[in-house]
């Protein structure tokens, strides 16, 4: 394809992008696979069954605190998420990975410890008995991954002058 | 055909000791487990075969007391170690669940 007759228009007025972000609190993650084909053939049911143990217990330790838990299917969706058209694992095996935001690290490294407790053990109308249903391939499972940030400002300014927003500094070399 | 995963009501894996794998196959009834057992579905030469190991490394041993058959061998790779995929083991035992077990 040819494109011409382009033009270029100058702004009367000079702008400047302002493009920033904000910290949205400190993130610990935990990994792990699971391979039971009774766990993977009923997936959201032990995923939701998690979720509600997860307040449960980590309730009182948290406190008013805000916290999140992002838990992402591989070999589901977790690449695609919600534009994923294909809506079941098909594999023979997923991996999950849960990612704890809070406001401190040691809060979300507190909460993705009781997680992988719960996660590892989460029960399963199929077996009768304590499983360990996830595979952690590290020990500790959980991972600190420091401050996370988030896209917060897109502004256009429009400065006094092209060059008011900006220090100039001049050394005499 | 009956498969383990049909006739056991737990069927769970995890490491014994850093270099070993153990698995547990549980029954919660006489008949299931003696059916089980009698057929020698769960034998060294089939884990040996499914899980690439040598059949001179598998232990499989019937425990009539507590209707479970328990199989151990050397794990591929200690705990732990860098290429490990899962520290406690517990991952393991899926490749069982569908043996099938002649009536």
């Amino acid at each position: 394809m040819r494109v011409s007759g382009s033009r270029f228009h100058a702004d009367p007025e000079y702008t400047v992008k302002l493009e920033g972000v904000r910290q949205g609190g400190y993130s610990t993650v935990l990994m792990g696979g699971v391979r039971d084909p009774y766990i993977l053939a009923d997936l959201d049911n032990w995923l939701k069954q998690l979720d509600d143990n997860i307040k449960i217990r980590v309730g009182a330790m948290v406190g008013n605190r805000p916290y999140e838990i992002v838990t992402r299917v591989y070999g589901r969706n977790g690449v695609m998420g919600a534009l994923e058209p294909e809506a079941k694992a098909g594999g023979h095996e997923i991996f999950i990975l849960w990612d704890v935001i809070s406001p401190s690290q040691e809060l979300s490294r507190a909460i993705a410890s009781s997680v992988s407790h719960l996660a590892v053990h989460n029960p399963i109308r199929k077996w009768h008995g304590l499983i360990s249903g996830v595979a952690f391939p590290y020990s500790p499972p959980e991972l600190d991954r420091g401050p996370v940030y988030e896209f917060h400002l897109n502004h256009v300014l429009v400065p006094d002058s092209p060059t008011s927003l900006f220090r100039t500094e001049f050394e005499e070399v | 055909m009956a498969t383990i995963a049909d006739l056991a009501v737990l069927v769970r894996s995890k490491n014994a000791g850093p270099f070993w794998l153990t698995i547990d196959v549980m029954f919660d009834n006489d008949a299931a487990y003696r059916r089980v057992r009698d057929s020698e579905t769960i034998n060294r030469a089939g884990i040996a075969h499914i899980y690439g190991r040598d059949p001179a490394d598998i232990i499989v041993v019937n425990q009539d007391a507590a209707l479970a058959i328990k199989v151990s061998f050397p794990r591929p790779q200690s705990s732990g170690s860098k290429y490990d995929s899962d520290v406690y083991g517990g991952q393991q035992y899926a490749p069982l669940l569908s043996l099938a077990v002649p009536d």
